[in-house]
């Protein structure tokens, strides 16, 4: 049985469904991400799984142990908030005190704890500070350690690094998980940004309309999103409407023309309207050198935008239109208007039975 | 899952509150409905109207209605020049000045009056200035029991609520808007016209309203300040009551009382929900500035200058001359002479006063608190609009002794306490009963605001780090809020030592309060008696000022007092 287990879980807001029926587990010592745009549900999801708010059906498990009758502040399940909630009237030592105070442990155990945790979350010296004169990045420390220091069975964290700056995101972003491991703790975190997810967690879960639409390890949605939706959620957005030609090879004709997909691929019965996703790391921009087989296309292109390490380029095509990422250096990046030419790769290439 | 009992936590907090509310408001106020109905031994409308019919109750109302109008148009004028200055102007000493123009809001009406009395009475410092410039064989002014004198009086009052209410609106209201309407083409006065005055109106309505709401129930100023001669509503129900025992007369007048002061207060509140409209308002010290050109700077100064010396002119004559004869006026206090007209030594007025203002400020703190968690518990279970309706309704049910007249508390307590349910007549705690309801909304104004702004994330994190409900209130909530307790503690306990109207009406000669000797003092002649009616006086006042600091010193920052 897994250490975390939500059963059908259904909960109302003003009187509009926000959580229809979710279900999934997590195993102890995972570090999971529920993925989903905002208004989703993510965070009333934290807000049951921590006995804040009751379900209005459905049950969650932790342990072994239905929850549904534990006050929150016996579960053990402790929730980082996204504004982190810390405590105004503490010092930053105190603030990561009081769980343990809550626990009743000796005034030795709780210094020597706190010590530890201000240690790991590397904030030595702040035991004395006022919480109100810190940094964004160090209340986010702070409610880090705080939350760590009472070892909860199951830590939730919200939005753990949406209100910092993007350069302290990306290096807490680095930081968290090595610190989650160290602990061990078994972590639930919510985020609606898909690349914090891909870094935090070693599954994702995703969450659209109230149900759980995909889970996994993140690679695996990454490269297998489940529907269109999922797979524009995740910024792949080459997705073209397609119809199903023949199912053996798989054979389809699109605005590109008609191309073959990976022997592999299942596809339905000959003449279903579907969407084809092309992956951005299978449009490849020379026609000189190319596999035997694959389809080609010529485009021109339309926009060029710089994003830093990489250019974006959108290819406007003589029906449809493309976009994939260059990376600098490697070729010239052709400029606005000019006319290309490229090829795709059929491994890159995934269909879904739903129009988009 | 179950539904949880805590559905139930906030009618049970609210249970004991709402049965205090019910038994010393609602169940005498019903009293004197009934008895201004009672006609031989039946219930009948013509009863009231056969009571009330007549020229002198017309004479009343009409004369209590046209003072609260003078006074809040007279308040009008002499505030909103100081509004606009507050709003526009930042000067050295500015949070002192502000500080000093809401100092008479707290001060008892006994006080007030009393010192009006002096500066404009016959010995008044003018008086003794024109005598020894003019050679005048007689005072030549004495205001005292005239039209004026109450006027003065009101202005002195209410003077700060102008200037708080719209001056403080003014000061946070986007000077950009007006600059705007500058930029395409209005001219100064236009701007203002078209732009400024429109958005100030519904604080400007507002502070009217409530400026006009204090002046129709204004009861001590009128009845110590106006003599013999002018009678509101207010004093009528007092004369009738105290003079005549002509309770069911009594009654029938306060029954107007009670249903004007409701239409008003409602229109008030309505008001006040139109200061609600979505304006983009800016901290204040993005619209202020120091004044710049010589014009501006007299302006600035003049007007200073023309409120310090209407503001303090009363209390610093009030308080030298309560030492005109030494500390003769302070040692009579402790005496008990065989002709007193107390059965006490008149100071044991004081320690009256401190001992019920202090349980009041018990009491009204336990219901205060059992109250604001009460309502915070009904706001956290609901999300639909349905139950924070329900919380309004509540919170305005709370509010309402405020609106409503002490006197007439006081005589609701006469005609409901004197026999069985309640019998308490004369006993202190009726008192004690009365201050802490005229209290109450006070301490409620002070704590719920600053329990409402907890975060309830802070709350919620506590309780997942494995605190208790009970230890989330003892960890989180009380170390947050305690200077607002703190500021609603002091708010009870000035209350109820400055409490006149009502303690007029029930309190025993044996047990007076000090605004009742004051006001013994003063009915009484003799230079003696008005000394020491002065020197209480002025010890009061040092208390209320005292507490007013201690406010203003606990308030959290960017809390307005009232």
């Amino acid at each position: 049985m897994s250490f975390l287990q939500l059963k059908n879980i259904h909960k109302t807001y003003q009187e509009h469904p926000l959580l229809c029926g979710v279900d999934f587990t997590v195993e102890q010592g995972q570090i999971a991400c529920l993925l989903g745009s905002s208004g989703s549900g993510k965070t009333t999801l934290l807000r049951i799984i921590a006995g804040l708010e009751t379900a209005e059906k459905g049950a969650v498990w932790l342990d072994g142990e239905p929850q549904d009758n534990i006050p929150t502040h016996q579960r053990g399940v402790v929730l980082m908030f996204q504004d982190y909630a810390l405590f105004p009237h503490r010092t930053v030592a105190e603030n990561v005190a009081f769980g343990l105070r809550m626990q009743k442990k000796s005034r030795q155990e709780i210094t020597t704890r706190v010590t530890e945790m201000l240690d790991i979350v590397g904030l030595q010296r702040f035991g004395n500070r006022d919480v109100n004169e810190l940094s964004g990045g160090e209340r986010q420390r702070v409610a880090l350690a705080r939350s760590l220091a009472p070892q909860p069975r199951l830590l939730l964290l919200d939005e753990p690094l949406g209100a910092l700056d993007r350069n302290l995101r990306e290096r807490l972003l680095e930081e968290l998980p090595s610190i989650l491991q160290r602990v061990g703790v078994t972590t639930i975190t919510v985020t609606h940004d898909q690349e914090e997810a891909f870094a935090l967690a070693d599954r994702v879960i995703l969450l659209h309309q109230g149900k759980v639409i995909q889970a996994g390890h993140p690679e695996t949605v990454y490269k297998e999103p489940r529907t269109p939706w999922v797979a524009r959620f995740l910024g792949l957005d080459n997705m073209l409407p397609a119809t199903v030609l023949a199912q053996s090879p798989p054979k389809i004709s699109t605005s590109l023309g008609t191309l073959i997909l990976d022997s592999a691929c299942q596809l339905p019965d000959p003449g279903t309207q579907g969407t084809l996703l092309i992956h951005t790391w299978g449009i490849h921009l020379s026609s000189t050198v190319r596999p035997k087989d694959t389809p080609t296309f010529t485009a021109t292109v339309t926009q060029r935008v710089y994003h830093g390490r990489n250019y974006r380029l959108t290819l406007k095509l003589s029906v449809g239109a493309l976009c994939l990422t260059q990376p600098i250096g490697s070729t010239p990046i052709p400029e606005v208007g000019t006319s290309i030419n490229g090829w795709l790769d059929p491994d890159a290439m995934q269909w879904f039975t739903e129009t988009t | 899952m179950k539904k949880s009992p805590s559905k139930l936590i906030p009618y049970a907090l609210l249970s004991l509150p709402l049965l205090f509310l019910f038994f010393f408001y609602f169940y005498p106020l019903a009293e004197i409905l009934r008895a201004s109905l009672t006609w031989e031994g039946g219930l009948q409308l013509s009863a009231l109207l056969a009571r009330l019919a007549g020229p002198p109750t017309l004479k009343v109302i009409g004369f209590t209605f046209w003072q609260a109008l003078l006074s809040t148009i007279l308040t009008l004028v002499i505030g909103l020049p100081g509004a606009y200055i507050f709003a526009h102007y930042d000067f050295p000493g500015k949070s002192i000045f502000n500080a000093l123009t809401t100092v008479p809001f707290v001060l008892p009406t006994v006080v007030v009056a009393t010192a009006f009395t002096i500066l404009l009475g016959p010995k008044s410092p003018l008086n003794e200035a024109l005598i020894s410039w003019f050679g005048f064989s007689h005072p030549p002014l004495d205001l005292r029991y005239t039209f004026g004198a109450i006027l003065l009086a009101h202005v002195f009052y209410n003077y700060t609520l102008v200037l708080r209410m719209v001056g403080g609106f003014w000061a946070n209201l986007d000077p950009h808007l007006e600059q705007a309407a500058r930029t395409l083409g209005a001219s100064p006065w236009q701007a203002f016209r078209q732009v400024t005055l429109p958005l100030l109106m519904p604080s400007l309505g507002a502070a009217s309203l409530l400026v006009f709401i204090f002046c129709f129930t204004s009861f001590g100023v009128v009845l110590i300040l106006g003599g013999p001669h002018f009678v509101t509503l207010e004093v009528e129900v007092y004369r009738q009551t105290v003079n005549f025992t002509n309770l069911p007369v009594a009654a029938g007048l306060s029954l107007v009382q009670i249903l004007i002061t409701l239409l008003l207060t409602l229109t008030y509140s309505r008001l006040q929900s139109g200061l609600a409209r979505p304006l983009d308002l800016r901290p204040y010290w993005s619209t202020q500035r120091r004044p710049q050109t010589g014009g501006e700077v007299a302006l600035v100064m003049g007007n200073t200058l023309v409120t310090l010396l209407l503001l303090t002119a009363p209390l610093l004559t009030l308080t030298i001359r309560s030492f005109g004869s030494g500390i003769r006026y302070y040692s009579a206090l402790f005496e008990n002479p065989r002709s007193s007209i107390f059965y006490v030594p008149p100071f044991e007025a004081v320690r009256n006063s401190t001992r019920f203002a202090l349980i009041t400020m018990l009491l009204s703190l336990v219901l205060g608190i059992l109250i604001s968690l009460g309502f915070l518990q009904a706001d956290k279970k609901s999300v639909d609009n349905e139950q924070s309706q329900k919380t309004w309704l509540l919170d305005a049910l709370f509010m309402l002794p405020l609106g409503t007249s002490a006197v007439t508390l006081g005589l609701g307590y006469l005609l409901a306490m004197g026999r069985p349910p309640l019998n308490l007549r004369g006993t202190p705690l009726l008192i004690i009963c009365g201050h802490t309801l005229v209290a109450l909304p006070f301490v409620m104004r002070s704590l719920l605001p600053a329990l409402k702004a907890v975060q309830p994330s802070l709350r919620e994190a506590a309780t997942t780090l494995g605190a208790s409900p009970a230890r989330v209130f003892w960890e989180i909530d009380l170390p947050i809020i305690w200077r607002a307790l703190a500021v609603g503690a002091v708010f009870a306990f000035t209350v109820s030592m400055g409490e006149f109207g009502a303690t007029s009406m029930i309190a025993r000669p044996e047990l007076p309060t000090i605004p009742i000797a004051i006001y013994r003092f003063l009915s009484q002649p003799g230079a003696l008696n008005y000394g020491q009616a002065l020197a209480m006086s002025t010890i009061l006042m040092t208390v209320c000022v005292t507490g007013f600091i201690a406010i203003e010193f606990l308030r959290p920052p960017g809390v307005q007092s009232f």
